[in-house]
């Protein structure tokens, strides 16, 4: 417990150490950073934007913009939300420009109701697969908030409460806002009994 | 006493809402199946979206992250080492330490005090400004003035020069350095021409402009071969007899108050 204590206590020193350096304007300490964060970044666009060429660029954006607004950053015990933070803004910023991705986003109407039942049997990896596929563009169709959440639940396997301290709102919300979310994808995507065969 | 009917009311109440929990709990419970179905439909979604996941670790895995941390450190030299010269990274550099703080409030302290005592030694000062805002006009229709003198002084040179060379026996080192000099005033003219934009320079604009045309002629001419361009220069500037109006202009320019 005390060596498990010791070496959180010794990872935060040692990212705040970079985290200073970065400020005095150490590039070498930067690309650190950048080593340790890129792939989560990348998750978490990717997970919300769902485009593999939209989330790198969003990672990298991401990047720019820390080093940029690094000084700024009071508390660095608060890095990591601040670094989603920005990723996450920059995925809605996306969603909102990106004309593309609005055209290529299903409208949550344009998905039948248990579509992914159809008449394969559940076993079937085609089915598998298009039970994924449904779910993949119905996670597309949520509110980017409730989106958010899920990514950060499952993709970046976060605990409730650091979705909230991510997020800035309260333990309440994100509970709420998980549920709904998958309540929303559970009607959108399966039958009510469906998984009874499974 | 209060105390104890506020405690028996709360437990009453308590009660109560134990019973109406139980009782919904109960109705709930008839519906059983459904209940378990919801659950396990939703533990699926779970189970899908670690799947889901696993996809997604599986792009992340095809790409090579070496290569994008440097793309990141590229931009991140060029863009943010600008944005580090910023003010505000100045601002941030200069308020960090707190001697500096004191420092700047010591130095706006003192720079104050210098101030009052310039302002009471010499008085207040003029309402008027120092520079009348027409002057600065002035100093620049003066400065395009000297600068268009200028230019028709040096283009009358070569001008001049080709009018009065010898037709046998052309020069082409001279030649070239006519030419040479041609495409120093074209280059000269590029970046004054907006000041003869002046109403009160336009004679002198429109002879600038015709000695302009001349001087591209004359800039493309090195060869002792090219005669009929060079004849052809010649002719202009005496048919349009260009020397006499480069001395009227002048003339104009140095007489007059622009």
């Amino acid at each position: 417990m005390v060596a498990a204590i010791n070496k959180i206590s010794n990872e935060d020193l040692i990212k705040n150490e970079i985290i200073s350096k970065v400020r005095e304007g150490s590039h070498d300490a930067f690309e650190e950073i950048v080593k340790s964060y890129q792939k989560r970044v990348f998750i978490l666009a990717y997970g919300i934007l769902m485009n593999r060429e939209d989330a790198m660029e969003i990672t990298q954006e991401t990047f720019l913009k820390l080093f940029k607004s690094l000084s700024s950053l009071r508390d660095d015990a608060k890095f990591e939300p601040w670094l989603f933070t920005i990723a996450n803004n920059l995925c809605i910023d996306k969603i909102r420009k990106n004309k593309k991705l609005k055209l290529q986003s299903t409208s949550i109407d344009d998905i039948p109701e248990g579509v992914a039942i159809a008449d394969q049997a559940p076993e079937d990896e085609e089915y598998q697969e298009n039970l994924k596929q449904t779910i993949k563009n119905t996670i597309h169709t949520l509110p980017v908030r409730q989106r958010t959440i899920v990514v950060m639940r499952y993709f970046q396997e976060l605990k409730f409460h650091e979705i909230a301290d991510n997020l800035g709102i309260s333990l309440g919300t994100v509970k709420k806002l998980h549920f709904t979310a998958l309540e929303k994808i559970r009607a959108r995507t399966l039958k009510p009994g469906v998984f009874n065969n499974v | 006493m209060f105390n104890e009917k506020r405690k028996k009311l709360i437990e009453t109440l308590s009660s109560e809402q134990q019973r109406d929990l139980k009782k919904e709990n109960t109705t709930i419970s008839n519906n059983g199946d459904s209940i378990s179905q919801n659950l396990s439909g939703l533990k699926k979604i779970q189970d899908y979206l670690y799947e889901i996941k696993k996809d997604i670790q599986n792009e992340a895995r095809q790409i090579n992250w070496e290569k994008s941390t440097s793309e990141i450190m590229q931009k991140v030299k060029i863009e943010g080492d600008s944005s580090q010269s910023t003010a505000k990274g100045f601002l941030n550099w200069f308020f960090k330490a707190p001697y500096k703080l004191g420092f700047a409030v010591v130095s706006i302290i003192a720079f104050g005090f210098i101030f009052l005592f310039l302002i009471e030694r010499n008085g207040p000062m003029d309402e008027q400004p120092i520079i009348p805002a027409n002057s600065v006009e002035n100093m620049e229709n003066t400065l395009s003035k000297n600068e268009t003198i200028e230019y028709l002084r040096q283009s009358s040179i070569v001008l001049s020069s080709i009018a009065n060379m010898p037709t046998n026996g052309l020069d082409n080192d001279l030649l070239k350095l006519n030419a040479k000099h041609a495409r120093s005033l074209l280059l000269k003219k590029k970046y004054f021409s907006q000041n003869l934009n002046n109403y009160e320079l336009a004679n002198a604009q429109s002879v600038c402009n015709q000695v302009e045309y001349l001087l591209y002629d004359i800039s493309q001419i090195e060869n002792s071969t090219d005669t009929d361009s060079l004849n052809n220069v010649r002719n202009l500037i005496q048919d349009k007899k260009i020397m006499l109006k480069i001395k009227l202009v002048q003339f104009e320019l140095t007489n007059k108050e622009v």
